[in-house]
Order: structure tokens, then C-alpha cells, then sequence
């Protein structure tokens, strides 16, 4: 009866001794469900433009009744790194913000932005469009860029893969084109050409 | 640390839940320029005992 007692103690604390084990056994190896997190990271494009040279444009003595150019052209840098995927083209813009009123002398008489004429001479490689020749600043805005009637697309470039990344140089000639419009009162007159790029 | 103590740890946290955070930062150190755009990606996170 004695030794009966022994082994069924000996049995029983087997039992509570391999019951953890068994417990920890059966947790090993348990997996939760699983989570996703969304990661998303953008690297937006890059357009930067300035006037390296030719910020003040002056006319010494402008002649009625004809053609007056500025002696020296306004000579733009543009840069881009871009994304042929998500950019069409580069646009260049000037424009005048008050289209009637592109110069003025201060004293009522104006000079409306169709008097202002602006070409191109591209640097390499030459744009998609480009005014070649005297062009008035006649045009709307790009891209929201500009003033309807006021403006004029300096340039258009269209992106691809061989020139998302580039830099160029262009210059820009103004002309006061005064043919027919008869006699200015003499004084000077002062306005301001706007220029923009921006990505279409 | 006593073994009773141990165990103790053991006891208390048998069950629990817990609130961590996860910081990430793209390395671009040393990599060459991007192409603009959006970079999408997905990370798994699964909890597992051992």
C-alpha cells in the first residue's frame, strides 16, 4: 500500500513538473496578424530661372513713329531636374501686369504691353518654340503664369528623358515698337517685364 | 536577480499589451541623385513568440 502511495506521488509530480513545459511548447511559434504600414516618400522637381545680366534695360532717346531696340538683352538662366513622367514641358514667361499700361510716365500717357516686343536667341539646344522673331507681349497667361493680353511664352520646352536634368541660357531682345502710334510726350518712361518659368 | 523573482516577471507580464513607436528615415547618403516622383513601398509588421 506504501510503495502504491510512492509511485502515485512520484506520478503526479511528473505531471505538474512537464505540465509548463508543454504549456510553453504550445505558445512558441504563435503568430500574430499581420500589419501593413503605407510608405510613401516624394521628391518634388526642381525650377529655378534668373536674369544673370540685363536686369535694367535702358532707352537713351526712343524715336516716335518706328522701331526702338534696347542696346543689350536680357540674358535668363534656367535650371531643372525634373520628371519626364510627370512634366510635359518648361515654359518661360514675361509678362506685363497691367497690359495697358506696360510703361508710363507718371503723368497719364502709357504704353500699352502690344508696344513691347521681346525674341528669343536660344542658347543650345534651341526650344521646342521660341519667339525668333520681334513678338508683342500679347499673349495669356501659361499655366497660370502671366496676364491675359500682357504676356508673351519666352519659351517652350518640352521634357524627355535625355533633358529632365538641365541648364541653359538664353537672351531675351526688347523692342518698343512705336510705329503708328504717335507722338509720345516727352519724359521717361517706366514699367516692369515679369518673368516666370514654370512647368506645364 | 533571485530565481523566485524571476519567475515573478514572468507571471506578471503573461499577459499584457503594449503601445510602442516606430521611427523610419530614408538613408540617402552616398546614393546618386533621384529622379523626382513618389516612391511607394509597403512594410510588414507581424508580432511572433519564440
Amino acid at each position: 500500500m506504501t510503495l502504491h502511495r510512492s509511485w502515485l506521488r512520484l506520478l503526479l509530480l511528473a505531471a505538474l513538473v512537464a505540465a509548463p513545459e508543454e504549456q510553453a511548447a504550445a505558445q512558441a511559434g504563435t503568430v500574430s496578424t499581420a500589419r501593413i504600414v503605407a510608405l510613401a516618400a516624394t521628391k518634388t522637381g526642381q525650377l529655378t530661372m534668373g536674369v544673370v545680366s540685363g536686369g535694367t534695360q535702358t532707352l537713351g532717346s526712343i524715336t516716335d513713329n518706328t522701331t526702338n531696340n534696347f542696346p543689350t538683352p536680357v540674358v535668363i538662366q534656367t535650371q531643372w531636374d525634373l520628371n519626364p513622367g510627370q512634366t510635359g514641358s518648361v515654359n518661360l514667361i514675361g509678362w506685363f501686369s497691367t497690359p495697358a499700361q506696360a510703361l508710363s510716365n507718371g503723368a497719364g500717357t502709357n504704353i500699352p504691353s502690344s508696344r513691347m516686343k521681346g525674341k528669343l536667341t536660344p542658347g543650345a539646344p534651341a526650344p521646342t518654340s521660341f519667339p525668333a522673331t520681334f513678338t508683342a507681349f500679347t499673349q495669356n497667361a501659361v499655366g497660370g503664369i502671366g496676364s491675359a493680353g500682357g504676356s508673351l511664352r519666352l519659351f517652350q520646352i518640352s521634357i524627355s528623358g535625355p533633358n529632365k536634368t538641365a541648364a541653359r541660357t538664353d537672351n531675351l531682345s526688347l523692342q518698343l515698337d512705336l510705329t503708328g502710334a504717335g507722338v509720345l510726350p516727352p519724359g521717361t518712361y517706366s514699367g516692369t517685364l515679369n518673368i516666370e518659368a514654370v512647368t506645364q | 536577480v533571485p530565481p523566485d523573482a524571476q519567475e515573478g516577471r514572468a507571471a506578471e507580464n503573461a499577459i499584457g499589451e503594449r503601445t510602442d513607436q516606430l521611427q523610419m528615415r530614408i538613408d540617402l547618403t552616398g546614393s546618386p541623385a533621384l529622379p523626382p516622383g513618389t516612391y511607394a513601398g509597403t512594410l510588414n509588421l507581424v508580432a511572433i513568440t519564440q
